[in-house]
């Protein structure tokens, strides 16, 4: 009944796997930011399904997300640095 | 006329209830079928060909596309399929494949297991039949011979005992006298056929059957949803109503209540009822509301999908939405669920194959879910007052679960893969639009999948009613004093993996190990009294504080292995197919019954003990009198864990 295509989800763990696999090359001091890049792009890989079909469009997304997130969580504390 | 059994054998034959005769009503009945040609003249000594042969008119027939100028031709399939071979596939053939009896009452507006007059969609009737439980005590997959039967005729009980042929003689005679309507009989599909043959070696009538007679179903391996499924064959009798209680899948969901009501819906017999598949019941409901109507029912599909790309196949076709949940345990938590959530979108959006190039006019699948799912909203309501209309609500809940799935089967006759496509897209959408109410109202979405949405804090029964308005399809919210979201093997959260404790006091336990079938039954056992120990706190404090008695229940199941029953550790599995290149547990367990003479087949479930886990040594569950409890132990840590992560979660 309908037919079965590998999720959008399942293309970007792939995705996150593959980047992860790819952190091991980088220099010591830099693989710690391929796992956490690796790890962003799981944060909304169900969500973002309903509009991308691209695995690695969807894999770029999450990840774009969660650094703006990120960002603004730093400038929060910065700002809460000045406060004090 | 209350037909009870129907069938076609040379005559449309219907047993009816009220005349309580020992034969059937017996109607000649010719049925003819349909045949529509783009150009006729390109094919007209064809035409002259079968009008010397057959009875042939001229006429304009209906189908779900609209009308159609073309011919009626008296004849059978075999004609049907030299018409198809002579113009290459050209020609559009309706009313081919039809089951004589359902066609003939469709035909004359009557209905099995019903009155003249009475609506089929009528929950409120009576079942006037009588009935006689039978079961050979014994395993019908090991037994070569019948040594006992017991019959139970109400509140009496008789073993039949002796020799082979007394025993056949004895329940011959019984049924004889008793003359049920209705046979249960455990295990009935693989008993009946042995107990017709050894009748025709012992040269007993086997009164089974109130003719003699008995149809065969042949039994069969098949796909379904991406799992290999294996039928029981069947032989049955005729004038008699005999349920398989053990594997008939309506039976066992819905009881005779549910097999009357499909009866009733699809214009087949309940002996067949009763062996079909759900998707075939909403299939053949589809069949006879479109006879009913006076719409033909094609042979073949010839609204094949349009060639797309693979971007745009990906694009269409992605299934429900979903909410990843962050793994965790939560309180306050409220689940709204949508009711017959992908029914209600195709009876709300009037979805059906030729209304899909955006045609105003009511579509005819729209219009068939239609009062099959107004129904399904009554017999809801009905069976939480009344036990009575369960077997009614479970039947139709199954057939309305399948009828989207039947959208995009490729052989549903009034299936496209469109439709498919479009009603998962609009309940894509309309779960986005409840998740925008939820946070519009300052609601937290922890989780959502295809047709429910967990939300935390804020006024939930406003959301209910505000969801509703917004979608038109009725919710039904269920509060949760905690609730528990799972993580996959990654962290992430699971879909499909929870469990809580609901503001009733009940607990819902979803995808652990307990709800598998494979999960042997120690170990369900043993997660089970955890999570009722765990339903006795009312909160994530008092949860926490009785971690020490629920690791207490795991102990004990540790200590108790050695002495543990090993029919206790039986895991059922469904076996996809009957070679393996790898040494594996299934193909242990296949080696296993082979050895025990029983025949396996792709789709059956087989039921083993694990003896040595390191060389998957298994013995079937008949023979089992020892087991691993190394590996069975590593069962009791594996479904700890899915309820010790309460625990370790903050």
């Amino acid at each position: 009944m309908g037919r079965t295509f590998k999720s959008v989800r399942m293309g970007s763990h792939e995705v996150s796997q593959r980047w992860l696999k790819a952190s091991r090359a980088l220099k010591k001091e830099d693989q710690v930011y391929g796992q956490r890049v690796a790890e962003m792009v799981k944060m909304h890989s169900s969500e973002s399904f309903y509009a991308i079909d691209d695995p690695l469009e969807a894999a770029v997304f999450s990840v774009l997300i969660e650094l703006l997130k990120e960002i603004d969580r730093e400038r929060g504390e910065k700002i809460e640095d000045v406060d004090i | 006329m209350w037909i009870f059994d129907s069938y076609h054998r040379g005559a449309v034959e219907l047993w009816d209830r009220e005349r309580d005769s020992p034969k059937p009503l017996t109607f000649r009945y010719q049925p003819s079928f349909y045949l529509y040609l783009e150009d006729p003249h390109a094919h007209w000594e064809m035409i002259e060909g079968l009008e010397c042969r057959f009875k042939v008119k001229e006429c304009s027939f209906d189908t779900v596309y609209g009308s159609r100028d073309g011919y009626e031709i008296w004849a059978g399939r075999d004609v049907a399929l030299k018409i198809e071979k002579q113009t290459h596939m050209q020609a559009q053939l309706y009313n081919v494949d039809l089951r004589i009896d359902q066609r003939y009452l469709a035909d004359k507006g009557i209905f099995p297991c019903g009155d003249e007059g009475e609506s089929r969609f009528d929950t409120d009737f009576e079942i006037p039949l009588t009935s006689l439980k039978i079961k050979v005590n014994a395993n019908p997959q090991l037994a070569r011979t019948i040594v006992e039967i017991s019959v139970q005729n109400g509140g009496r009980e008789r073993r039949l005992k002796g020799s082979e042929r007394l025993i056949m003689a004895d329940l011959f005679d019984l049924v004889r006298v008793i003359d049920p309507d209705v046979i249960l009989f455990q295990d009935g599909d693989q008993w009946v056929p042995r107990i017709v043959a050894k009748a025709e070696k012992f040269g007993l009538d086997p009164s089974l059957s109130r003719t003699g007679w008995f149809r065969t179903m042949a039994s069969k391996s098949y796909w379904s949803y991406g799992k290999v499924e294996h039928k029981t064959g069947a032989v049955i009798p005729e004038g008699r109503i005999l349920i398989d209680t053990e594997n008939s899948f309506t039976y066992r969901e819905s009881g005779i209540e549910g097999i009357i009501l499909a009866s009733r819906l699809t214009g087949l017999s309940p002996n067949l009822t009763s062996r079909f598949t759900p998707g075939t019941l909403i299939s053949n409901y589809e069949v006879y509301e479109a006879l009913r109507r006076g719409i033909a029912v094609p042979f073949r599909k010839h609204d094949a999908e349009r060639q797309r790309k693979v971007s745009e196949l990906k694009g269409a076709d992605k299934g429900g939405m979903i909410f990843q949940p962050k793994p965790g345990v939560y309180e306050g938590v409220y689940e709204l669920d949508f009711t017959s959530f992908y029914p209600s979108i195709i009876v709300n959006y009037n979805l059906s194959p030729e209304t899909l190039d955006g045609s105003k006019r009511r579509g005819f699948l729209s219009s068939v879910i239609e009062p099959l799912l107004d129904l399904r909203l009554k017999t809801k309501k009905l069976k939480k007052v009344d036990p009575r209309y369960r077997g009614f609500d479970s039947v139709l809940k199954w057939m309305l679960v399948t009828c989207f799935g039947y959208t995009g089967y490729k052989n549903a006759k009034f299936g496209r893969i469109e439709v498919h496509e479009s009603i998962t897209s609009i309940s894509r959408d309309l779960l986005l639009q409840a998740k925008d109410i939820a946070e519009s109202m300052n609601l937290e979405v922890l989780h959502g999948i295809v047709d429910c949405l967990w939300v935390k804090g804020g006024d939930a029964t406003e959301f209910k009613e505000r969801v509703e308005v917004a979608t038109g399809i009725g919710t039904e919210l269920e509060p949760y004093d905690w609730i528990v979201f799972l993580p996959l093997a990654d962290g992430f959260g699971a879909y499909n993996r929870y469990y809580g404790r609901m503001s009733s006091g009940k607990l819902k336990v979803r995808g652990v190990a307990a709800r598998k079938r494979d999960t042997p039954e120690y170990i369900r056992r043993m997660q089970m009294e955890v999570f009722a120990k765990m339903g006795e706190a009312r909160s994530i404090d008092e949860l926490r504080q009785i971690v020490s008695q629920a690791q207490e229940i795991v102990d004990r199941y540790h200590r108790g292995i050695q002495s543990a029953d090993p029919s206790e550790m039986v895991i059922h599995r469904r076996i996809s197919k009957l070679h393996y290149e790898r040494r594996c547990v299934q193909a242990s367990a296949i080696d296993a019954y082979r050895k025990r003479g029983v025949k396996v087949s792709p789709g059956m479930t087989v039921g083993f003990v694990v003896r040595d886990a390191g060389v998957w040594d298994v013995d079937t569950e008949w023979d089992a009198s020892e087991f691993d409890s190394d590996y069975y132990g590593r069962l009791i840590d594996k479904a700890w864990e899915e309820a010790a992560f309460v625990f370790k979660s903050n």
